[in-house]
């Protein structure tokens, strides 16, 4: 039997190496998926089937209510509300008036409470109802045919149905004789894979009509760039969570997540759509300029030629999902980070991360075992390169049996991980939600006798292949499981006392190697009885928030969990951080990995980030270095690697990668108070951490196809080299009365536009933005932990008006009891020649850090002293240095508590 | 808590400064060895070593980086790339990144570079003492197996020395025995052709008897396939007209050559040549020929759906033929061979002179047989002698003693075998055949003579073929004591042997941390 296993795997292996790319021929078409080819021959000339039912209409102080006819079908009614949210957001359901044969699914997982209602107004007359929210939105319904028109201060900014797209299948009875054109509506074969679907067709759709916008973004997971492109002629943007084996770059093919949140942008407005259906969903994007690959020149000439029609102009999004309720959601903005803000009320934002997880972490699959592990360890002392974080892949347990450990290559677990922490470090575990199916494992044994694996179309435990062979896959629909899941991460249960090892949730798409395009098939059962086709999206979202759960109790709810997940929903954000999943040592993995980071930031996930490396294939060592001085930059931070690459550890290449290496970490080491700041901030607001940069100048339309660059927050610009053999590169400036001053050397830069930039290999383009305060740690130690209670250094740039704010965030980096209000908050200020700290919540925390140094970047030399006066107290006198190389000036140690309210006046 | 917040900063910075040292008036700046305190002078301006800046001596260990070189804060963390120095007395001293110092972590043994927090809870205990004594005792120890090991390592250069003597002795002496074997080859090659020709001649009136023979054979096979034909064409052709019809060809199953229960018009037209109908004649002369093929290429196809699935198969075949690359005796089986053709030959139709003369002829050939069989043996001897000598058993032939000796360790899953200047092979316990981890290639690295590469091993699925790194370290009995797969397929040993035991300013290189021996 376990030869047989073995000879399995190898044939994997074998597979895995000698394809260089994804086959496509294992994941289907819009064309081969039913429902998707069904929804995408609607035509838009003909008239929408549905009318609203005029005596219908309900309007009560939270909501909207109406029925909604399907004039092909004269016994079915849909029932259609419309909620006005606050903050400028509607919400709209469709889902069938009165019983049906099957329950859709809603997919509630995805949002962070019950949105909060508004009062509307309403009039009316023959042919529309108009509806009024917060004064400056309305919404007018058009009664035949069926649509929405929403205006924003009485300028028409999202239509809804405008190209009659809208489609409601309802749940019928299976016909004695099935008509040849509704086959695949009852069953459908993909390669040697039948889904049997036993419910018949259910699909939902509906178009939107974004007319204030000029470019689309966001729908992520696609290895896409950032500005999505038009579909026509090409398969429609998929989600539909897989595991994709090597995956190709450009395309609209579904990956490891979904996120249904689509955000237009336009000088005027930026508005977002958020589609809440967790079934398979297509999305055909159009009217934006720019098309997917593989456009004929035909099409090309054809879009050309017909661009004068303004109407083809107007940027739209036509969403097909398979079953479910038409559910979305608009949000009005205005600008991109009023979307955010709204979007986040709904979906919740990512609470504030541990430190360490903001910091370097070193994975590969595999450490071979605890000895390895310690050497690994052990060699970052050796070459001083700080590190926070060893991961553990799949081999660390027993037999591919999670919850256990490898008896003898990993048997002594605790005393690993306290050897980790005794140096501040943490440990990471991977735990996949696939069980082997061995009567001798007790996960297996429990999820048997308790039942709770999913079921088979006919209700037998469904069977998988996966890493540990005949599988079978825990059932986290059902209360039961989420609660036993999470108990497993209890101290005594996993590993013993000890809260300092984190969780990483991997293969929850779910992965099934033997299944139809690699995943379990949609006819297999979840609790409450609902088809895999209902639930498949959220899958891995219900992994984690169990796992989240299970951290959270594991420490009766005192520290933050951190958990890394390959698949993710909406909503993810709220429970883990994501990355990129398995991509290649290639530069055109380096150079995706941003637009991928950027589409899942502004859709709610910021914690992303790519395998430092690439995981397939060897990367040489020009592109390790960049992809580290890249990856420094991005929030999660991991170096990775495939079990076959060789190992690529920052010492194993010569002593200039080492260097080079060692300097990227320790400039992300440097700048984690500002990384933990901008956290905070996004919990709060929803912003997003990393940016594109139409986020910070909406007004500039040159940015709108920017994705070679981005921003940390609104303060650092990052322009990294993507490209092999670079010495020099072209970046873009934003910004008319904007100043940015290089990193390294401190130069301004004035021009708006693009420049050349020198950037041979030591360089990295980074850029702090006139106007910002960039709060840094300079004393870089072992791990962020010993960083702890050491000094700041206040990076201070001033703008054309010589002014320059920012702010600082503190507390004890691991627990929830900033939540209690234990934390500190600090705003700086720069203002006529004074900087002016204001500690505007200090009393419940304590902190030994202090200010060691000022540097105030593009001041002129007329300073030749400074004074400060700490809590109103006396002036005493400060040492001032001024470069005049580079234009700054450094105050010289104020030696003054972090948390003090003090001014420093150049003198 | 303002207060409190202050007071620690004033010790932070007063605490900064200096260390007292025993009850003497000397006093060094923190984290500075003494032969370089001199370097710091209280009443004077302090000069970053680096010509820098000039600053006042109350900067130096004030927790605040003024030179850019670090030279002015040798005992706190304040500058980023400085160093500190810990005096450990008991112990080794110990130069530490200046971000260690105060970050928790007890680096130094006598606990100096915890000052601040020594001073506030007392983290770090001095354990200079306790860790000196262990460490003198494990270099003592390490000492004597040096010693003890040296004089083993003497005794091998000795044996390597008469090793190499030997082995050019014997060569003189093979050369001489091949001078007179490489004759006597050459003598009964003589023989043996003289023989084969006289038996070629006798042989051949029987030639001739058997060719006739077998042309009448050929006569009856052909007779007998044209009788198979027409039985054939008359089951094919059901109407007995003495014409193979289209209609008649389609029932016939045969002619289904993709098996999908019908017979194509393809097919059909494939076997008639577009003809409507075909003769007896016809049919003898082509079609007959065309239908065995039908009938050969459905078995073949059979056959050639079962050959490549086998994936295991294929990976044998590579495995031998990679060994076959190391065997030399290979080349010369061939030609032996075909000697006698008569095997289709009735020997009892020989007359009695005849068979003498075959008699004659097969002696001659065994007679040269064992000559040259001889001749390559002692060619081979030669060649193996001289390779042995051109293998760099190290400066003093210290390992050639060792050529060719094997030691196994056995861990959890396998058993390695290390047989040096040879192999390396790995056994997996649950059975199955020997994997070649790597064939002698040689040293590499430095220093010299402490890494040995074996490389060219079996190739590993669909990766590298594996190679092998072993590290030798000083010790009495040769022992392999790890093997490792750091990479896939390239291995790591630790080796210990006598041979390296060499007493030279260089330590000997006893427990090397593994952190060191990952990088190769």
């Amino acid at each position: 039997m376990t030869s047989f296993l073995h000879l399995i795997l190898f044939l994997v292996c074998i597979i895995g190496s000698t394809v260089y790319s994804v086959d496509r021929g294992n994941f289907k078409t819009c064309e081969q998926s039913n429902f998707c080819k069904r929804c995408r021959s609607m035509d838009k000339n003909q008239k929408t089937a549905f009318e609203l039912v005029p005596d219908s209409v309900i309007l009560t102080d939270k909501y909207f209510e109406a029925l909604i006819k399907n004039t092909n079908f004269d016994d079915v009614s849909l029932r259609m509300r419309l909620d006005g949210l606050k903050d400028s957001t509607l919400r709209l359901r469709i889902n069938k008036d009165g019983n049906q044969m099957y329950n859709r699914f809603q997919p509630v997982h995805a949002l962070v409470s019950e949105p909060v209602t508004e009062s509307m107004i309403m009039a009316r007359n023959a042919s529309t109802v108009e509806l009024e929210l917060s004064k400056i939105i309305k919404v007018y319904i058009t009664i035949a045919p069926f649509k929405l028109d929403v205006y924003v201060n009485e300028e028409l900014t999202v239509g809804v149905n405008h190209d009659n797209l809208m489609q409601f299948e309802h749940y019928r009875p299976k016909p004695e004789s099935i008509a040849d054109n509704e086959i695949g509506s009852w069953e459908e074969y993909f390669k040697e894979h039948q889904d049997s679907k036993p419910r018949g067709p259910s699909a939902v759709s509906m178009d939107f009509k974004l007319y204030s916008s000029t470019s689309l973004y966001g729908l992520p997971e696609h290895a896409e760039s950032l500005a999505l492109k038009s579909t026509s002629g090409n398969d429609p943007y998929r989600f539909y969570n897989l595991d994709v084996f090597e995956y190709e770059l450009y395309n609209g093919m579904g990956l490891y997540g979904a996120v249904p949140f689509l955000m237009g942008h336009g000088k005027k407005n930026s508005v977002g759509v958020f589609w809440l259906n967790a079934a398979e969903t297509w999305v055909d994007i159009a009217g934006v300029k720019g098309h997917a690959e593989h456009t004929s020149v035909v099409e090309s000439l054809v879009n050309l030629v017909s661009g004068s029609s303004t109407d083809k102009d107007i940027p739209r999004a036509h969403f097909m999902s398979e079953c479910g309720i038409i559910d979305f959601f608009i949000m009005l903005g205005p600008k991109p980070l009023d979307v955010t803000r709204q979007y986040s009320s709904l979906t919740g934002t990512t609470p504030l991360p541990p430190l360490f997880s903001l910091a370097y972490h070193q994975c590969r699959w595999n450490y071979n075992d605890q000895k390895d592990v310690h050497d690994v360890e052990t060699n970052f002392d050796v070459h001083d390169i700080p590190m926070d974080v060893m991961w553990l892949d799949i081999e660390y347990t027993d037999s591919k049996k999670y919850f256990t450990w490898d008896p003898v290559k990993f048997s002594e677990p605790l005393e690993m991980v306290n050897n980790l922490t005794s140096r501040g470090r943490k440990l990471v575990t991977i735990i996949d939600p696939h069980i082997k199916r061995d009567s001798n494992y007790f996960l297996h044994n429990d999820a048997l006798n308790n039942d709770l694996y999913v079921k088979n179309k006919d209700g037998d435990v469904y069977e998988g292949w996966c890493w540990p062979g005949s599988s079978s896959y825990l059932d986290f629909m059902n209360p039961k499981v989420q609660e036993y899941y999470a108990s497993r991460y209890s101290i005594d249960n996993f590993v013993g006392p000890t809260e300092d090892i984190f969780i990483w949730n991997d293969m929850n798409e779910p992965s099934v190697f033997n299944g139809p395009e690699v995943t379990m098939p949609k006819d297999c059962i979840h609790h409450g009885g609902y088809e895999h086709r209902d639930i498949h999206n959220i899958y891995g979202l219900l992994q984690v928030m169990s796992t989240y759960d299970g951290l959270l109790k594991r420490s009766n709810g005192k520290k933050r969990p951190f958990i890394l997940t390959r698949s993710h929903f909406a909503g993810t954000q709220r429970f883990a951080a994501v990355w990129t999943g398995d991509n290649m040592a290639d530069w055109s993995h380096l150079k995706i990995s941003l637009p991928m980071c950027l589409s899942l930031a502004i859709s709610g996930i910021s914690f992303c980030g790519a395998d430092v490396g690439g995981f397939f294939n060897n990367p040489d060592k020009e592109l390790l270095i960049r992809w580290y001085q890249t990856g420094a930059f991005l929030p999660f931070f991991r170096g990775h690697a495939h079990i076959d690459t060789k190992r690529r550890e920052p010492w194993l290449f010569d002593e200039q990668t080492t260097f080079l290496i060692r300097d990227a970490i320790r400039m992300r080491y440097t700048l984690l108070p500002l990384w933990y700041s901008m956290f905070k901030n996004h919990e709060l607001t929803g912003a997003p951490v990393i940016r594109p940069l139409f986020f910070e100048f909406p007004y500039e339309e040159q940015l709108n196809n920017i994705d070679n660059e981005f921003m940390i927050g609104d303060v650092l610009l990052v322009c990294p080299v993507l490209d092999q053999n670079v010495q020099e590169l072209t970046c873009y400036f934003p910004g008319q009365e904007e100043i940015w001053y290089d990193r390294d050397t401190y130069q301004p830069i004035k021009t708006n536009g693009l420049m050349k930039i020198p950037a041979p290999i030591n360089k990295v383009p980074v850029y702090q933005r006139g106007g910002t305060i960039v709060p840094t740690k300079q004393r870089v130690r072992r791990s962020s932990v010993l960083m702890k209670d050491d000094p700041y250094t206040l990076v201070v740039a001033i703008d054309l008006k010589a002014i320059a704010k920012g702010s600082l965030y503190i507390d004890d980096e691991e627990s929830f009891e900033y939540r209690n209000g234990h934390f500190i908050y600090i705003e700086y200020e720069y203002i006529n020649n004074q900087l002016i700290s204001k500690c505007l919540h200090c009393e419940n925390f304590n902190t030994k850090s202090w200010v060691e140094k000022v540097m105030i970047i593009g001041i002129p030399n007329v300073f030749t002293k400074a004074s400060i006066q700490v809590n109103g107290g006396s002036l005493s006198e400060l040492t001032v240095l001024y470069n005049t190389h580079n234009q700054v000036l450094t105050v010289r140690k104020p030696a003054v508590g972090i948390a003090q309210n003090w001014t420093i006046s150049l003198l | 808590m303002n207060v409190m917040e202050n007071f620690n900063l004033f010790i932070t910075v007063f605490c900064g400064i200096f260390t007292l040292i025993n009850c003497t008036s000397i006093v060094k700046p923190r984290g500075i060895a003494f032969e370089r305190a001199s370097l710091y002078v209280p009443d004077k301006d302090f000069s970053c070593f680096d010509g820098s800046y000039i600053i006042p001596f109350s900067f130096v260990n004030d927790d605040y980086c003024d030179c850019p070189d670090a030279s002015d804060e040798p005992g706190t963390s304040a500058c980023p790339n400085g160093t500190f120095h810990c005096t450990n007395a008991g112990h080794t001293s110990l130069v530490i990144p200046s971000s260690r110092v105060n970050d928790g972590i007890c680096d130094c043994c006598d606990g100096s570079d915890e000052w601040a927090n020594m001073l506030r809870k007392g983290t770090c205990e001095n354990t200079c003492e306790e860790l000196g004594r262990a460490a003198r005792e494990e270099a003592e120890r390490v000492q004597k197996i040096f010693v003890a090991g040296h004089e083993i390592r003497a005794q091998l250069i000795a044996k390597g020395k008469e090793l190499r003597l030997e082995k050019q002795n014997r060569i003189t002496e093979l050369f001489e025995i091949q001078r007179s074997a490489e004759l006597t080859k050459n003598n009964t090659l003589y023989a043996k052709e003289t023989a084969e020709e006289i038996e070629k001649s006798a042989l051949e009136k029987y030639k001739i008897m058997n060719d006739e023979k077998k042309r009448q054979e050929n006569e009856k096979e052909k007779l007998k396939d044209q009788n198979e034909a027409f039985e054939i064409f008359n089951q094919i052709d059901t109407n007995k007209n003495n014409k193979i019809e289209e209609e008649e060809v389609e029932a016939y199953a045969t002619f289904d050559q993709n098996n999908d229960g019908t017979v194509s018009q393809d097919e059909k037209d494939y076997f008639m040549e577009n003809k409507k109908e075909i003769t007896l004649e016809d049919f003898v002369l082509n079609g007959w020929i065309r239908l065995k093929q039908l009938m050969l290429v459905e078995n073949m196809d059979v056959k050639d759906t079962e050959l490549p699935v086998d994936v295991d198969n294929d990976r044998q075949v590579e495995e031998t033929e990679d060994q076959d690359e190391n065997e030399d005796d290979s080349d010369h089986v061939e030609d032996d061979v075909k000697y006698t053709e008569s095997e289709d030959f009735d020997e009892s139709q020989y007359d009695e002179e005849t068979k003498l003369i075959i008699e004659e002829a097969k002696q001659a050939r065994n007679a040269f047989e064992e000559a040259d069989r001889k001749f390559r043996d002692l060619q081979r001897e030669v060649t193996h002698l001289q390779e042995s000598l051109n293998k760099d058993f190290g400066p003093e032939d210290e390992f050639a003693a060792l050529d060719g000796e094997c030691y196994e360790l056995s861990d959890r899953e396998y058993v390695y075998k290390l047989c040096l200047f040879d192999q390396i092979t790995q056994r997996s316990k649950n059975g199955g055949s020997e994997v070649r981890l790597g064939t002698w290639n040689s040293w590499i690295g430095e220093p010299k003579y402490r890494t040995m590469l074996y490389d060219r091993g079996q190739h590993c699925w669909n990766g590298p073929q594996r190679s092998t790194h072993v590290r030798l370290s000083c010790g009495l009995e040769p022992a392999l004591l790890s093997a490792t797969e750091p990479n896939r397929c390239e291995y790591a040993m630790d080796f210990v042997v006598p041979a390296v035991c060499v007493q030279h300013s260089e330590r000997p290189s006893a427990p090397v941390t593994d952190a060191e021996h990952d990088e190769l």
